[in-house]
């Protein structure tokens, strides 16, 4: 091993070579660290064996058998080095620079790598998570109360997923110079899924990208519920905006009444399968965020003066008048189209209009930027 | 001793003529079979020898050769029977050898001398360049399609008999096909609701549009579906020998005349690549793709076919006719038809009701993988079919009839022959500005999707065409207006964000 710079940095590197071990979990690394460092850990697998140091205790024989093979091939200040280079940093748990809120939780990860600036995360944080397989409606608000709570100085924090955790970040993300978060199950090298891509490279660039997973790791299964712990516990307020209802969101929204955070649901239409899981939360006493104002009461960030003065309320804004013109039947359709997704059926039963004309109709809307058009619906813009 | 006789043998569709020679000789009594004879060719020897004694005819104890000319290709099937048949009458003497030139022979030979029918008779004798063929009497109906002078005969004793001048050939001359009465299948009066299954049913008929309908199950896709080949107009002279050729290779007997509807094939999803597309391991045969020639392709649950068959489509779809290839041999099907798909959105089948799909992401990405791309990029009409609610299930008031669509989808049709395509789908890029101009309002249109980025090159070819069949079938002659261009673009649009887009 080259000479140690300093003990912080070394135990860092051990920290994270240990991390990236065959067969490490969480449970087993805070077993390892519990009473010492990681450098000590590492010495004591990587020296040969019958040194004064004693072996890791509990840990099964296979097990160790293996992590001592890898340890005597690996050196930790070069993995480091790697991970530096694809722009990723490691905190250990009790060490500087690691998230106070997440240091203090059960579950908190021992070994926690992170892409931007982690110190992003003292502000106060929203959490705004969902399903992935969102409406337009869940879409619109995720999108609205991401811009709303990052133009108010709060962290918005999720998770990447498609759906509402990406709506949530692209609409924090339209605010300029406003922090963001993001918490992802995989590794920081493994950009998941495909479609979040942009998010995974601006995100850092404006805050901190999250994981507990070596730089590589799949995004497995139970590393999701692992993710959604870490947003959990990172979170001031959570805010579940969509959810079916066995969605992996609920759990997130569990894992923070746990911990005492507060959980909020944005409601939905009892029609609706994507907010069968929101109402179920609220009607189990979650608080209800309708808009903008209830989530930032909710962190302590005023609102109530705007409250008094009336709810800003969740109604959609005019549309800006555009320039193609509708035609005759543009109102009729316009009054025909919700603001969730309309098919033509509909449209037709509704206004009397042939198809031909309705559906003319419908894309002059779109033309003219006052519909959104989906795979075989129409609904009201956000 | 030496004769020769016509005859023709099937590659793809098409009769192949072959001439069947017969030597006879002194040497060790036996026959022998060559210029690469399949199973049933070589077995004919044996169909023969009995089929001579029963027939009371001299079967020669020398050694006799039959040659199958050309040699270099492969032969198939019983119906050389007859031509070898009528080969060993006249170079045994029985029969005279003048007068064989001008006439074709196909048929198999039974045990007991009677002559039976062999599958694919039509394209065999189109095949034959002669002026008079020779069939066994159940086949005359069918061979009568070539256009030919057909002489049905019952037996080999039959034969023999109007071979030496003894009886007369009851010839048949080629006679005007019949039409089949109009529309006996499923009408498109029984479906309740579905105004806009319907709106896109008509105008996939009328501009020859691939339609895609996405909708839940048990929504009335496959209902619609099958009424489609009903709306079409009947094949004309040309368009219906070739399907019926089609048919007849395939091995389905064409007794009642030529194919003069639209054919309708839906095939199962656990349909073969090479019951598909055309193959098979001992004679190249005809697919599904190619029975649907000049009619309609139903291809029931999309997602499901597996996605090499989905991606075979595509050169047919693209050229009109597909080749297929074997070591041995390769052969072109003609493989021109309208492609209709009915899918689910998702394996849950509620994936396009924003917020019901009850699919994992996985399953999800499993359909996005097949439906997706280039193949979902041919449908010019995508269109949703939701569940009809019960009024309309329940409404006593009768639906439009098949007929009144297919008149509507008649005329625009004749519209579209006047600019030299069969229908509007047909009409080449590089000449829709002159077959089918857009108005200003419509070009600007046009041009503000393309700039925004929701239209392709490909895409908006393909938006001009169904436009322009929106206007024939409203009866618009000048350039495509705005109207139609609008509502050509709601029949495509939005359909990426459901299959391999964000969901955001």
């Amino acid at each position: 091993m080259s000479a140690p710079a300093d003990a912080c940095a070394l135990d860092r590197a051990c920290a994270l070579a240990l991390a990236e071990l065959p067969a490490m979990t969480q449970g087993r690394l805070r077993h390892l660290l519990s009473r010492r460092s990681p450098a000590a850990v590492w010495s004591s697998l990587s020296g040969p064996p019958g040194r004064h140091r004693a072996a890791p205790s509990g840990i099964d024989a296979r097990v160790l058998g293996r992590w001592r093979e890898r340890a005597a091939s690996t050196d930790p200040l070069l993995r480091r080095e790697e991970y530096r280079r694809q722009g990723v940093d490691v905190l250990v748990r009790g060490a500087s620079g690691y998230p106070g809120r997440l240091a203090e939780d059960p579950a908190a990860p021992e070994v926690l790598f992170v892409r931007g600036d982690p110190a992003v995360l003292d502000a106060p944080v929203v959490a705004l998570v969902g399903t992935r397989s969102c409406t337009g409606y869940g879409a619109v608000v995720a999108r609205r109360l991401g811009r709303g709570l990052a133009a108010s100085g709060v962290v918005v924090l999720s998770g990447l997923a498609s759906g509402i955790d990406a709506a949530a970040h692209r609409g924090a993300l339209g605010i300029p110079g406003a922090p963001v978060a993001g918490a992802v199950p995989g590794g920081l090298g493994r950009v998941y899924p495909a479609g979040s891509a942009d998010l995974w490279e601006e995100v850092p660039r404006r805050g901190a990208l999250l994981s507990e997973a070596p730089l590589g790791a799949r995004p497995e299964r139970w590393r999701f519920r692992r993710r959604n712990a870490m947003v959990a516990g990172l979170a001031d307020v959570v805010v579940v905006v969509e959810s079916h209802p066995a969605g992996g969101s609920l759990v997130t929204a569990d894992l923070a009444a746990e911990r005492g955070v507060t959980v909020m649901a944005v409601p939905g239409p009892v029609t609706s399968r994507a907010s069968a899981g929101t109402n179920g939360l609220i009607a189990a006493g979650a608080t209800l965020a309708q808009d903008l104002d209830d989530v930032l009461m909710a962190v302590g960030l005023g609102g109530g003066l705007r409250r008094a003065a009336g709810r800003s309320g969740p109604v959609d804004p005019p549309a800006p008048a555009g320039e193609g013109s509708p035609g005759g039947a543009g109102a009729a359709l316009l009054a025909a189209v919700d603001a969730t997704p309309t098919g033509l059926e509909a449209v037709l039963d509704r206004t009397g209009l042939g198809p031909v004309e309705a559906a003319a109709g419908l894309a002059r809307l779109v033309d003219a930027g006052r519909l959104r058009a989906g795979p075989g619906w129409w609904a009201r813009p956000g | 001793m030496i004769a020769s006789v016509l005859s023709a043998v099937l590659t793809g569709i098409d009769g192949r003529p072959v001439r069947v020679e017969v030597h006879v000789s002194s040497g060790l009594p036996g026959l022998t079979v060559v210029g690469l004879p399949d199973a049933a060719c070589r077995e004919s020897r044996d169909r023969l020898r009995a089929a001579f004694i029963s027939s009371g005819l001299a079967w020669p104890l020398r050694r006799v050769t039959v040659n199958l000319a050309p040699s270099g290709i492969s032969k198939s099937g019983s119906g050389l029977d007859l031509p070898m048949a009528v080969g060993l009458l006249a170079a045994t003497g029985q029969v005279p050898a003048g007068g064989l030139g001008d006439c074709g022979f196909i048929g198999e030979v039974g045990l007991d001398g009677s002559l039976r029918p062999v599958a694919a008779t039509l394209p065999l004798v189109a095949g034959l360049a002669t002026r008079a063929v020779v069939v066994p009497t159940a086949s005359a109906a069918e061979a009568a399609l070539a256009g030919v002078v057909v002489r049905p005969v019952g037996s080999l004793t039959e034969l023999v008999g109007c071979l030496r001048g003894e009886r007369g050939w009851s010839d048949q001359r080629p006679t005007a096909a019949p039409t089949p009465p109009p529309g006996a299948g499923p009408d498109l009066s029984e479906v309740r609701g579905q105004r806009v299954g319907r709106w896109a049913l008509e105008v996939a008929a009328a501009g020859g549009h691939h339609l895609l309908m996405v909708g839940p199950p048990g929504s009335g896709k496959t209902m619609l579906a099958e009424r489609l080949a009903g709306v079409l107009p009947p094949l004309d002279d040309a368009a219906a020998l070739e399907a019926t050729k089609v048919h007849s290779a395939a091995g389905r007997p064409a007794g009642e005349g030529l194919v003069r509807r639209p054919p309708f094939r839906a095939p199962h999803h656990s349909a073969t690549m090479a019951s598909m597309l055309g193959g098979g391991s001992r004679a190249l045969r005809p697919g599904e793709i190619s029975l649907a020639h000049n009619g309609v392709l139903f291809l029931d649950e999309l997602g499901e076919f597996p996605a090499a068959v989905l991606d075979g489509l595509r050169q047919p779809l693209e050229e009109g006719r597909i080749t297929v290839c074997r070591a041995a041999e390769r052969v072109t099907f003609p493989a021109r038809f309208l492609l209709v798909a009915a899918t689910n959105p998702c394996p849950c089948g509620e994936g396009m009701t924003p917020g019901a799909c009850r699919c994992g992401s996985w399953a999800t990405a499993r359909y996005a993988r097949r439906l997706s791309g280039p193949l979902l990029d041919r449908f010019d009409l995508r269109v949703p079919v939701d569940r009809p609610d019960y009024d309309q299930l329940l409404s006593a008031d009768p639906a439009e009839p098949s007929a009144a669509v297919a008149a509507r989808v008649g005329r625009a049709r004749a519209i579209a022959r006047q600019r030299g395509v069969a229908a509007n789908a047909g009409i080449a890029v590089a000449h829709l500005d002159r077959l089918a101009p857009l108005g200003p309002a419509a070009a600007r249109l046009l041009e503000r999707q393309v700039r925004s980025g929701s239209l392709t090159a490909r895409g908006m070819a393909r938006i001009r065409r169904v436009a322009r069949t929106l206007a024939d079938l409203a009866g618009v002659e000048g350039p495509v207006e705005e109207a139609h261009l609008a509502a050509a673009l709601s029949l495509r649009s939005g359909w990426e964000s459901l299959w391999g887009g964000r969901a955001d």
